[in-house]
C-alpha cells in the first residue's frame, strides 16, 4: 500500500501491519449534514467542497460496510436557542473578525448549524441500517462531549480511518485527538474536503508527521481486500 | 478594546499584510486576569541540534525568556509545561507518533529519552518559584493524560497564551484541545518554533481560522503591559 509523505505517495514499510488490519478498523465520518452540505442559499456554514464528495463518500461506505467495517457518521448537533454553538473557537474567531470588515460573507444563518430536529442536522449521506451515528459533537473535535471513544472500545476497533469535512478543521482537529488518545489513525484524504486543496494539502501533511497514515481510499480498500483474500482473519 | 495596536493573523478574505486590527469583540480574550501562559516543549532534550537548529533554539528560549518576565510582571501565571516519562518506555508504548514522525525522516518530537529524573527533563527557560511546572503531558495534547485541565481550574485561568517548541504537534494538539473545552486562545506565532520548519506557516494559518488569535509576541507583550499599567 502507498501511503503520502512529503507530497509523493510511496511504499509504506513493513511494520504497519496492525494499522491494515479491518477487523481492528471503523470508518469515522465527520460532519457529512446538511449543516454544511445543503445547498440552499441559506446553509448555515456551506461546504461547496464537500459537496463533491457525498457520493464518493457513499460509495467509500458501503465498500467498507462489505468488507465488515462499520461506519460511524459523526455529526454535529445543538440544542434550540443557539446557546451551545456560539462559543465554538471557528465562530468567534469569524465573527470576531468580520466585525472589523466593511463587508464579509453572511454569518447570519451561523446559529443554525447543527440544529436538532431540523435539516442543519440531518445527514447528507446514506445512514443504512448496522450503520452507527454519533451526534452529540459540538467542537470541532469529534471526541470533546461525544461518546466516539466508547463507541470504538466497545467495537474492540482501535484504527480510526478518517473521511468527511472539513480536512483542515474538524478533520484535523479529530486526528490530533485520535493521536493522542493512542489511535492509529489513517487518513483517508480524498474522501475528504476542506477550505482549498492548498489547506487539506497541508492538513495531510501534519497527519502524516506526527499522527498516523494519510493515504487514498482505493490504496486502503485494494490493501483491505487483499488482506481479506489471503485469508488474514478466516479462522 | 485593545490599549495597543495590537493585530491578529487573518486569512478568510484578502485583507492589507493579512492582518487585522483585533477587535472589540475579542476582549474577552485580552483579560489579563483570566490568562495563562502555556510553555509547550521547552525542556533541554528538546532543544539540541538533534531538533532544532542551535541558533534558533538559543533565540526562542531568549524570546520566551523576555516574554515571561512581561508575564509575570503582571501577574500572569507561567505553566511549564513538559514530559518526564516512566523510565522503561511504558508510557511511550502505544504512542502513534513514535512510529509515525520517522516515516518522516525526522526523530520523534519529544525526545524520548525525557525520563523521570534525567536532566533532559530540565525547562531550558529561566523558572521562577511564581512559576508552575507540569511535567505529565505524555502526548501532543498536553491535556491528554495530564492534570492541566485541574491545574487551569484551580487558578481560574481560561485564556492559554501558547509559546514554545514543536507548533506543528504539541502546539496544535493542545491548541486544539484547549480550544475544544472553551479556552481562549492566544498563539504567539513568532514564539513558537515549528519542529518541521515548512509546516509553521501552515499551522498558524489553521490556528487563526479555527483555535483562536494568532498574533505577534512583541505586540502582545506591549499590550499586556499596557493592561498591567491600568490594574
Amino acid at each position: 500500500m502507498k501511503i503520502n509523505i512529503n507530497g509523493q505517495m510511496v511504499p509504506l514499510p513493513e511494520g504497519f501491519d496492525d494499522y491494515l488490519d479491518w477487523r481492528r478498523t471503523a470508518v469515522v465520518e465527520l460532519d457529512m449534514h446538511g449543516g454544511h452540505l445543503d445547498p440552499e442559499p441559506d446553509c448555515p456554514a456551506p461546504s461547496p467542497r464537500g459537496r463533491e464528495i457525498i457520493a464518493q463518500v457513499n460509495r467509500f461506505n458501503q465498500a467498507c460496510r462489505d468488507l465488515g467495517v462499520p461506519v460511524i457518521h459523526v455529526v454535529n448537533t445543538y440544542r434550540t436557542g443557539d446557546f451551545e454553538g456560539v462559543e465554538s473557537g471557528w465562530r468567534r474567531m469569524t465573527e470576531g473578525h468580520y466585525s472589523m470588515l466593511p463587508e464579509h460573507p453572511p454569518t447570519k444563518y451561523y446559529g443554525n448549524l447543527g440544529l436538532e430536529n431540523t435539516k442543519w442536522s440531518a445527514l447528507a449521506v446514506e445512514n443504512p441500517p448496522g450503520d452507527l451515528v454519533v451526534n452529540t459533537k459540538k467542537r470541532v473535535t469529534a471526541f470533546e462531549t461525544t461518546d466516539l471513544d466508547l463507541v470504538m472500545r466497545s467495537l474492540g476497533k482501535d484504527v480510526l480511518v478518517i473521511t468527511g469535512i472539513m480536512t483542515n478543521c474538524c478533520d484535523l482537529c479529530s486526528a490530533y485527538y485520535a493521536g493522542s488518545k493512542d489511535y492509529k489513525v489513517i487518513l483517508c484524504l480524498d474522501m475528504t474536503r476542506g477550505s482549498s486543496p492548498a489547506d487539506e494539502a497541508a492538513a495531510g501533511l501534519m497527519v502524516s508527521r506526527f499522527i498516523g497514515l494519510n493515504t487514498h481510499s482505493e490504496e486502503l480498500l485494494r490493501e483491505w481486500r487483499r488482506r481479506k483474500g489471503a485469508g488474514e482473519g478466516n479462522v | 478594546m485593545p490599549k495597543t495596536p495590537l493585530t491578529a493573523k487573518f486569512i478568510r478574505l484578502p485583507v492589507e499584510g493579512g492582518r487585522l486590527p483585533v477587535a472589540p469583540a475579542f476582549d474577552d480574550f485580552l483579560d489579563i486576569r483570566k490568562m495563562a501562559v502555556l510553555e509547550l516543549g521547552m525542556q533541554k532534550g528538546n532543544l539540541t541540534p538533534e531538533y532544532f537548529l542551535e541558533e534558533d533554539s538559543r533565540r526562542l528560549i531568549r524570546q520566551v525568556n523576555r516574554f515571561h518576565r512581561v508575564c509575570r510582571k503582571v501577574g500572569i501565571p507561567i505553566l511549564h509545561v513538559g514530559c518526564a516519562y516512566r523510565p522503561g518506555g511504558l508510557d511511550l508504548r502505544r504512542a502513534a507518533h513514535v512510529r509515525i514522525t520517522p516515516l518522516s525522516g525526522k526523530k520523534p518530537f519529544p525526545n524520548v529519552a525525557l525520563e523521570e529524573g534525567s536532566p533532559l527533563c530540565a525547562f531550558a527557560t529561566e523558572v521562577e518559584k511564581t512559576d508552575y511546572q507540569l511535567l505529565s503531558a505524555k502526548r501532543h495534547n498536553a491535556f491528554e493524560g495530564s492534570d492541566l485541565e485541574f491545574l487551569l481550574k484551580v487558578l481560574d485561568r481560561n485564556i492559554l497564551l501558547l509559546v514554545g517548541a514543536g507548533l506543528d504537534c504539541l502546539g496544535m494538539g493542545t491548541g486544539f484541545c484547549g480550544m475544544c473545552k472553551d479556552f481562549k486562545c492566544i498563539l504567539a506565532e513568532d514564539l513558537f518554533l515549528p519542529y518541521f520548519e515548512d509546516l509553521g506557516e501552515e499551522c498558524a494559518k489553521a490556528a487563526t481560522l479555527f483555535i483562536g488569535l494568532v498574533v505577534k509576541g512583541d505586540e502582545l507583550a506591549a499590550e499586556l503591559q499596557a493592561q498591567g499599567k491600568e490594574r
